[in-house]
């Protein structure tokens, strides 16, 4: 049980630059979700916290101790991997119990934690089994068994349920979850699954590029993106993105399709030009009092549940909106949408930063 | 999955069959079963005559200080070419392994000694050591050490066990650096995680990872020290000085082919037979029973 801290980190691949200065601090108990896209850096960053990477410049430490210089056996950290790494020839006990005879724990010591690390796993039954003789569920089981046994000061997991199925992967992230908080062991997750994130996370970090886009709890990083990156990442289907201006009196924006008021006004921004960010989700059909955007549907996406309007604004600028199933849309038609003003974001051209 | 193939003609498997099997014929069951004949027959030196001794060229070998003596040399160089062959190609591939910029390069070169003849390998060697014009038998003068294979038979099995093992390196190293390349990455980061550190991974997760790779390699390096390097004796010691290089093989062409004891030398041939066919079942069964990753 620890605070992981990290400074300024940064992790040069010869003349590549994969870590930008990454600064985050995990505090004791949390679960922190690393997200990104592929190459953004969140893998490197986890393997330069487990001492599976040294970090070029920067400071890591782990429950108030520096741990740049220790090797991964000494920093107390317990890890799971994406493939699970288990050894082929031990069977599931002595995966678990490699890591505690290594440190020299005694025997029924190791026994004991093994066996209580197999109940709370449900791995009672298959201690002597061979991995290759286990589904993928239970060697991912394993693989967390081989991590909390070491009862170790932070957790860290490497995307570890990209090899499973969708709804094994569903079934594991709640028993990650509950099993972490449980155990009120500091957790790093690394993932590019937003729903895994915004469901294991009680705070996100969210890279691109080896920089930190964004750190806050799911749902703060849902409504308040602090950059388009974020804003187009983080929600399915992507948030709207609509190159527009500000009116001169800073009160809307000012679209091809219509003009959507802005409250509080914006007089700092009066006549720049900004990113309009809508989600599609919060577009809803008919003229409500304030802004509407008009267009044409050019095609739809019937979900069931859903139903996705893919609409061709008067410049010719497109939007997607997320409609009730039930709402009968057809392509050609006409419709107007309107948004509630609290679900407008602006982004400053160029760096895509909130505004 | 079978994928059967019907020939319309009843000939024509036959034919298309007919070259190997007249290799094989010809080169193999032809002279291992005059091997097995003249293996229980007493011919004199000129050919002349035979007559059928049942076992007793068997027997004879049995008694013989000399043949039991070769069989020791043969058990020395054998388990000395073996463990020095694996164990430099281990290190060698546990090295390369790690190397990121310009493997292939030392890879091909580490691959090289492999094409090179078995005499002109051993032809190498013989003149590097040579004890008037040889260059390491010079520097080994520097140090203090008189280096004649031609009259010490240490220095003799010496030299052959490293013209040996320097050949088979090669071939080893092949198989070991494909096999530790099979072995993930992660499993070692985990065990690096898990408190191993190098010698206790290497021991723990490395070496019973490549225990199918390492077994395969045991039995073909025996096959190879024990057959395969009668060139190598051939052009650098003769067997000699004295007896001390005589290995199993070179004492099957010096008593058989030099010594014109035909009936002796083919009872020797049919030891190796039973030998080589001995190793072969091992190797098969290894094969059979293949350790799975993962």
């Amino acid at each position: 049980m620890a605070e992981v801290v990290v400074s300024d980190v940064r992790k040069n691949f010869g003349r590549i630059e994969v870590l930008k200065g990454v600064s985050v601090t995990v505090a004791d108990g949390e679960m922190l979700v690393i997200l990104g896209p592929s190459g953004c850096g969140k893998s490197t960053l986890l393997r330069c916290i487990a001492g599976l990477e040294t970090v070029t410049a920067g400071e890591i430490r782990i429950g108030g101790r520096r741990v740049n210089e220790l090797e991964p056996m000494h920093r107390d950290i317990a890890m799971v991997f994406q493939n699970y790494a288990l050894y082929p020839h031990m069977s599931v006990y002595d995966n678990m119990a490699y890591g505690l005879r290594n440190r020299g724990t005694a025997r029924p010591e190791i026994a004991r934690r093994v066996q209580e690390a197999a109940r709370i796993l449900g791995l009672e039954g298959l201690l002597e089994r061979k991995p290759r003789q286990l589904s993928g569920g239970q060697r991912q089981r394993v693989a967390m068994g081989r991590a909390i046994v070491r009862e170790p000061a932070a957790f860290l997991f490497d995307e570890p349920l990209s090899n499973l199925d969708a709804k094994l992967r569903v079934q594991m992230r709640h028993e990650i979850r509950l099993l972490q908080e449980r155990l009120g062991t500091t957790g790093i997750y690394v993932t590019h699954d937003q729903v895994e994130a915004m469901t294991l996370g009680d705070r996100l970090i969210v890279l691109n590029a080896g920089v930190v886009e964004q750190i806050g709890t799911p749902l703060d990083v849902y409504w308040r993106p602090a950059s388009a990156f974020v804003a187009t990442f983080i929600g399915s289907p992507a948030m709207n993105l609509l190159r527009s201006r500000v009116a001169a009196d800073g009160a809307a924006v000012l679209l091809d399709g219509g003009r959507l008021p802005l409250r509080p006004a914006r007089p700092d921004l009066a006549g720049s030009d900004v990113e309009l960010g809508i989600r599609p989700e919060h577009l809803q059909p008919g003229a409500a009092e304030g802004g509407v955007l008009a267009g044409r549907v050019a095609w739809i996406e019937a979900l069931g549940a859903d139903t996705l309007a893919h609409l061709e604004l008067t410049g010719g600028t497109s939007l997607c909106a997320r409609l009730n199933g039930t709402l009968a849309v057809r392509p050609g038609e006409m419709l107007s949408m309107s948004v509630a003003e609290e679900n407008v974001h602006l982004f400053r051209p160029g760096d895509g930063r909130r505004l | 999955m079978h994928k059967r193939v019907t020939f319309d003609h009843k000939l024509l498997p036959y034919l298309l069959l007919a070259p190997q099997l007249a290799i094989t014929l010809v080169f193999f069951i032809w002279p291992a079963s005059q091997a097995l004949w003249q293996s229980v027959l007493q011919e004199d030196a000129f050919g002349l005559s035979s007559r059928f001794v049942g076992l007793d060229n068997f027997a004879r070998l049995a008694r013989s200080a000399e043949y039991l003596g070769s069989l020791r040399v043969t058990l020395v160089f054998s388990a000395a070419v073996t463990a020095f062959g694996m164990g430099i190609a281990l290190l060698l591939a546990m090295m390369a392994d790690h190397v990121i910029r310009g493997a292939t390069g030392y890879k091909t070169l580490l691959i090289w000694p492999y094409a090179v003849a078995p005499a002109i390998a051993g032809l190498l060697w013989f003149f590097m050591f040579h004890p008037t014009i040889g260059i390491v038998a010079w520097l080994l003068k520097g140090g203090g050490v008189l280096w004649n294979h031609h009259l010490n038979g240490t220095h003799a099995m010496v030299l052959i066990v490293i013209a040996a093992t320097w050949k088979q390196v090669s071939y080893n190293f092949l198989f070991f650096l494909a096999g530790l390349q099979a072995i993930p990455r992660s499993l070692i980061e985990a065990a690096a995680i898990d408190g191993a550190g190098p010698g206790k991974r290497f021991r723990t997760i490395i070496l019973p990872l490549l225990s199918p790779t390492t077994f395969f390699l045991l039995v073909v390096n025996l096959t190879y020290a024990f057959f395969d390097t009668f060139p190598i004796v051939h052009a650098v010691t003769e067997g000699g000085p004295g007896q001390a290089t005589m290995i199993l093989v070179y004492k099957v062409y010096k008593d058989g082919f030099v010594g014109l004891d035909l009936g002796g030398s083919a009872a020797q041939s049919v030891v190796l037979m039973a030998i080589v066919i001995l190793l072969t079942v091992v190797q098969f069964r290894f094969i059979e029973r293949r350790v799975q990753y993962g």
